[in-house]
C-alpha cells in the first residue's frame, strides 16, 4: 500500500541565485533564461516519489530574493517542515548571504527543519566562485544537506528534493503527529550529507511503517 | 481629537502577527489553512469573495501570515484596481506637504521595524504616492499605522493597492475636511452603546460629556492600532474587510466593555478616553475570546449600514443647504493619476 506525505518547503536566497528557476525545473521541467524577479512570493506543489511508492508532496513557498522582501520571509518559513538555501556558485556573496539565512532558520524556524544548502548554476563552473570543498564543509559543521544543481541542465535538482523527501520523517503521516519534535529518526538527527555521493542510500527503510 | 497618535505596538513585534511560537500540533493545521485559501483563490473571484460563507468561514478560523495579504488583496478586489506602473510613477512626484510629518511617524510607529523608517523606505514611499494621488486627504498618524502595517505582511506595491482600496472602500471619509461620516459613525455608536449599555453610556457621554467622535475618531481612524496588540489587530483586519465597518462598531462595543470598571470609577474625560483608546493589556482577553464576544454584540449589521448611508445622506443636504462659511469645506474628490 502507498502512502502519502505533504511538507511545506521554503527556498530562500539571494536574489538572482536561480531560486526560482530550481522551483520551475522540479515542478514542470522547464527554464527560462529571462525570469523577473520574484514578487513577494510564488506558491506551487509538486510530488516526488520514492522506491518504496511512498509519494512525498511538496506545498513549496519560492521567495523573493530581493532585499526589500526581506523582512516577508518569516511569514513563509515559520512552520516549513523543510527549507532549500540557494546560493550561486558564481558569486561568493551569495554563499555569505546563505549563510545569512541558514543562522536565521537555525533561530527563528522549527527546530526541527531539515535544512539543504544548495550551490545552483552549475553549469557555469567555469566561472566558480565557490569551490565544493568549501561549501561542503561548512554543510558539515551546520549539519545541513548539501547539493549543487544546475536549473539550466537540470543537472541535481530532482535529487535534492528527493534527499529532501527521504530525510524527514516519514514513520508517520505529518496530519497525526501530536506536539514535540518531529517523528523520524532522521529528523532529529543532524548530520551532514553529501548528496552528490550518497543521495539514494538514506532511511529507505524507514519510509514504510505498514 | 485629530492629534492622537496611535501608540507603538506593544507586543513583542512578530511581523506576521502570528503567535511567535505555535505549539507542534498546530503546524500542521496552520499548513491546511495556507492550503485552503490557496485553492479558493481560483475558485471564488474577488467579486464574489465578501458574499461568500466559505470564505467568512476560513476568514473565522484564521488566515495564515503567509497567505494573508492575498487574502486582503481578493476581499477589496485591490489586484483589479492596481493599475500597472502607476505606484512607480506616483513616487517620482513632489513631495507632500506631510512628508517629514510621516517620516517621523514612520519611526514613532514603528520603533522595531527600522526597515519603515528611512524616506526612502516603504512606508514614507506608500504614503507619498498616496497622497499625491490623493490630495484631498488630510494626513494624520493613522494612516501610517495602518500603510505599516501592510507593509509588514505584502510587498511594497501590493501593500499600496491595498491601502488604497481600503481608503476608498472605507476610509477616506475619516481623513476628509468633512467630518459628516465621522460624526455620523459617532453617534451610531453611541446609540449602539446605549442598547447594550445603558449605565456606560450615561457615564461617557452625560456624566463625563466626553463627545462620541473622540472615542470612535482614533479607533476607526487607525482601524484598532494602537489600541489592540498586532496579534489581534490583523485578524480584526481579516473581519472588517469582508463585514464592513459594523464590525469595528462590534470590536469598539467589545473594548468597551473590557474597560467598563475603568470607566466606572474614572473621574476625567481623558482618564476615560486613554482607558477606552489604550486598554491596559490585562483587561483584554484572549484573542479567540475577542472574536467570540465580537460576534455575540447585540448588534444588527444592515442596520448600521444603512443607517451609515442614510444619516450621511441627511448631513451632506443639511451642510450643502447653507453657504460656505469662512472655513472652505470645498469637497474636493478628485483623485490624480499620473499620465500613461
Amino acid at each position: 500500500m502507498s502512502k502519502q506525505f505533504q511538507f511545506k518547503l521554503v527556498l530562500l536566497g539571494e536574489s538572482a541565485v536561480g531560486k526560482s528557476s530550481l522551483v520551475l525545473r522540479f515542478v514542470k521541467d522547464q527554464f527560462d533564461d529571462y525570469r523577473e524577479s520574484t514578487i513577494g512570493a510564488a506558491f506551487l506543489t509538486q510530488t516526488v516519489t520514492l522506491d518504496d511508492q511512498t509519494t512525498v508532496k511538496f506545498e513549496i513557498w519560492d521567495t523573493a530574493g530581493q532585499e526589500r522582501y526581506k523582512s516577508l520571509a518569516p511569514m513563509y518559513y515559520r512552520n516549513a517542515h523543510c527549507a532549500v538555501v540557494v546560493y550561486d556558485i558564481t558569486q561568493t556573496a551569495s554563499l555569505e548571504k546563505a549563510r545569512t539565512w541558514i543562522r536565521e532558520l537555525q533561530r527563528q524556524a522549527d527546530p526541527s527543519i531539515v535544512i539543504a544548502l544548495c550551490g545552483n548554476k552549475a553549469d557555469l563552473a567555469a566561472r566558480r566562485q565557490v569551490t565544493q570543498e568549501e561549501a561542503k564543509k561548512y554543510a558539515e559543521e551546520e549539519g545541513l544537506m548539501w547539493c549543487e544543481t544546475s536549473a539550466k541542465t537540470g543537472e541535481g535538482v530532482v535529487d535534492i528534493f528527493t534527499a529532501i523527501a527521504k530525510k524527514l520523517p516519514l514513520s508517520a503521516p505529518p496530519s497525526s503527529r501530536t506536539g514535540g519534535p518531529r517523528g523520524g529518526p532522521s529528523g532529529s538527527t543532524r548530520q551532514g550529507v553529501d548528496l552528490n555521493r550518497q543521495a539514494a542510500s538514506q532511511n529507505d527503510g524507514e519510509a514504510c511503517n505498514c | 481629537m485629530h492629534s492622537s497618535a496611535p501608540r507603538s505596538p506593544m507586543v513583542p513585534v512578530d511581523v506576521s502577527g502570528s503567535p511567535v511560537t505555535e505549539p507542534a500540533e498546530s503546524i500542521d493545521a496552520h499548513r491546511q489553512r495556507e492550503l485552503k485559501w490557496m485553492a479558493l483563490f481560483p475558485s471564488v473571484p474577488p467579486s464574489q469573495a465578501r458574499k461568500n460563507k466559505k470564505v467568512k468561514k476560513l476568514l473565522q478560523e484564521g488566515v495564515p501570515s503567509s497567505v494573508r495579504y492575498l487574502v486582503w488583496c481578493h476581499l477589496m478586489d485591490s489586484k483589479a484596481r492596481a493599475l500597472p506602473g502607476v505606484y512607480a510613477k506616483l513616487g517620482k512626484r513632489p513631495r507632500v506637504p506631510a512628508f517629514s510629518e510621516i517620516e517621523k511617524d514612520a519611526a514613532k510607529c514603528f520603533p522595531d521595524q527600522p526597515q519603515l523608517h528611512s524616506a526612502q523606505g516603504p512606508l514614507v514611499s506608500l504614503l507619498q504616492a498616496y497622497l499625491s494621488m490623493v490630495p484631498d486627504i488630510q494626513y494624520s498618524p493613522g494612516l501610517a499605522s495602518v500603510s505599516g502595517h501592510l507593509l509588514l505582511l505584502a510587498p511594497e506595491e501590493d501593500a499600496f493597492w491595498i491601502f488604497a482600496s481600503m481608503m476608498d472602500a472605507h476610509l477616506r471619509p475619516y481623513f476628509s475636511t468633512n467630518t459628516n461620516q465621522v460624526e455620523v459613525d459617532a453617534s451610531l455608536f453611541s446609540k449602539a452603546l446605549e442598547v447594550n449599555d445603558p449605565v456606560l453610556a450615561k457615564k461617557l457621554y452625560v456624566q463625563l460629556s466626553i463627545t462620541p467622535a473622540s472615542i470612535t475618531w482614533p479607533w476607526f481612524s487607525a482601524l484598532f492600532v494602537g489600541t489592540l496588540p498586532t496579534e489581534y489587530l490583523h485578524r480584526v483586519w481579516d473581519i472588517f474587510l469582508y463585514d464592513g465597518m459594523s464590525y469595528l462598531f462590534r470590536i469598539g462595543l467589545v473594548v468597551t466593555n473590557c474597560v467598563r470598571h475603568l470607566i466606572l470609577r474614572a473621574k476625567s474625560e481623558e482618564a476615560a478616553l486613554e482607558y477606552l483608546i489604550h486598554p491596559p493589556l490585562a483587561c483584554l482577553p484572549s484573542a479567540t475570546e475577542l472574536f467570540s464576544l465580537a460576534s455575540n454584540v447585540k448588534l444588527k449589521d444592515d442596520d448600521i449600514r444603512k443607517q451609515r448611508v442614510k444619516l450621511e445622506q441627511q448631513l451632506k443636504r443639511t451642510t450643502q443647504v447653507r453657504p460656505p462659511n469662512g472655513i472652505s469645506i470645498m469637497q474636493t474628490t478628485s483623485i490624480s493619476l499620473p499620465k500613461t
